[in-house]
């Protein structure tokens, strides 16, 4: 009888196990700041693009919320950014790198500038990712990639495969980066997390002009304190938004695999939905802030 | 007895759960990995002696892509500001689906202080 109430308590425990294991995860790679500014939004985060998936100026967008951008058809260049990145600002390192990237059905992360075949494009492993960022502080790899689950798959963790039959993977005019031979992921610092469901990822396009004049007042505040101009369109995935607001909906794992290759891809109006609240979220953090500051401006009359 | 049973059983079912909990802080290991302490060093990287393996072109069948954009029309009623449209279309033959949206942004902002309409058919753009 004893032993069959010590079996049942267990069976009720173990599911809360999983429960919070997103936001255990998010609580790690990049923890809530509630009271940050606009400025401070992207603080300790890195964040890389493809450029066929980015809109001129993008990176100015996210410098002026406070991420580190970086955006590329070289994996090499992208990571010798990182790397100086990190030793330039020793009070904003970069703990936490999202990959705004291609998956290529699955068999390796791709940045490219467009899709003909001479194209910049290059690729690398998960692997030498790990290898390549920890020394210089990076702690977690967010893969924002479609499928990005089958890129962990064993026979191509560390290596990836020339000719894996797939004709999105296209030529890599700018090479391959592959972990070498001496690497041991299981003595490696980095934790890579990826979505839960192996999918296709968006990056949706938003206009400036879509935010509220007082949040676009609070962004050119924020890109002079950087020193950049802000440009008028921005590319943000879902994920990432999904990510910074803390959806529940949002389902992150690390530590598996998966072998299927998914065609599943969420809805317009799911999109333009997850779109509406990061609007909503930076018009809230805006009004929030310009509120304080005419409060505190007020009682120093 | 019994309550003294109950008890400790409660205090069993407690430990428990938080047990369970917070055996999620630890399961971020790696495929065939673990994490280590930040502390620990390693030799990997920037030795030059130990470049990342960089490999050339590999040949892969040609292809056409598609793009359409269409239609940013964007338009300020604000008397001193002259209506702006802007169209752009590109239309090419898709291959790999990989980007396959049609994108209609209009924005109507007719004060540019407090209130802004807008609609939108999202250019979307998918990270295959």
């Amino acid at each position: 009888m004893k032993r069959a109430r010590f079996l049942l308590l267990i069976v009720l425990a173990l599911p809360a196990s999983g429960w919070d294991r997103t936001e255990t995860l998010l609580a790690k790679a990049w923890p809530a700041a509630p009271y940050a500014g606009l400025a401070e939004i992207g603080s300790s985060i890195g964040i890389v693009f493809s450029p066929d998936l980015s809109v001129p100026g993008n990176c100015r967008f996210y410098s002026a919320l406070g991420f580190a951008c970086f955006e590329s058809a070289d994996w090499l260049q992208i990571l010798a950014d990182v790397h100086a990145w990190n030793l330039d600002h020793p009070g904003r390192r970069i703990r936490t790198l999202i990959l705004e990237t291609h998956g290529t059905n699955g068999h390796g992360l791709k940045v490219q500038k467009g899709k003909a075949p001479d194209d910049e494009r290059s690729y690398v492993s998960v692997g030498a990712l790990q290898e390549v960022l920890e020394p210089v502080g990076v702690r977690y790899i967010i893969l924002s990639a479609c499928n990005s689950g089958r890129l962990l798959r064993p026979e191509i963790y560390l290596r990836l495969n020339r000719d894996p039959g797939d004709k999105l993977f296209l030529p890599p005019t700018r090479g391959i980066i592959d972990a070498t031979p001496e690497f041991k992921p299981d003595r490696n610092a980095i934790t890579v997390i990826t979505p839960g469901a192996s999918h296709i990822e968006n990056t949706l396009v938003g206009a400036l002009r879509e935010l509220a004049p007082a949040t676009r007042s609070a962004l050119q505040t924020a890109a002079k304190k950087r020193g950049v101009k802000l440009p008028k369109q921005f590319a943000i995935s879902e994920m990432l938004i999904q990510m910074l607001l803390r959806d529940p909906k949002l389902e992150l794992r690390t530590g598996s695999h998966v072998d299927e290759l998914s065609k599943e891809q969420t809805s317009v109006d799911t999109s333009e939905q997850i779109f509406g609240t990061f609007v909503a979220h930076l018009n809230f953090i805006a009004a929030r802030d310009d509120r304080a500051t005419s409060a505190t401006a007020s009682a120093a009359r | 007895m019994k309550r003294t049973s109950l008890i400790a059983l409660a205090i069993f079912c407690v430990a428990l759960y938080g047990c369970a909990s917070s055996r999620d802080y630890d399961d971020t290991a790696q495929p065939s990995s673990a994490t280590i302490a930040e502390t620990e060093s390693t030799t990997i990287a920037s030795d030059a002696s130990t470049p990342p393996n960089l490999e050339g072109t590999a040949p892969v069948t040609s292809s056409t892509n598609s793009v359409t954009l269409t239609n940013t029309t964007d338009t300020l009623n604000q008397p001193a500001t002259p209506t702006t449209t802007t169209t752009t279309t590109t239309t090419t033959t898709p291959t790999d689906q990989s980007m396959t949206s049609s994108s209609t942004l209009s924005d109507t902002d007719t004060t540019q202080d407090d209130t802004t309409t807008t609609t939108s058919t999202r250019q979307r753009m998918r990270k295959d």
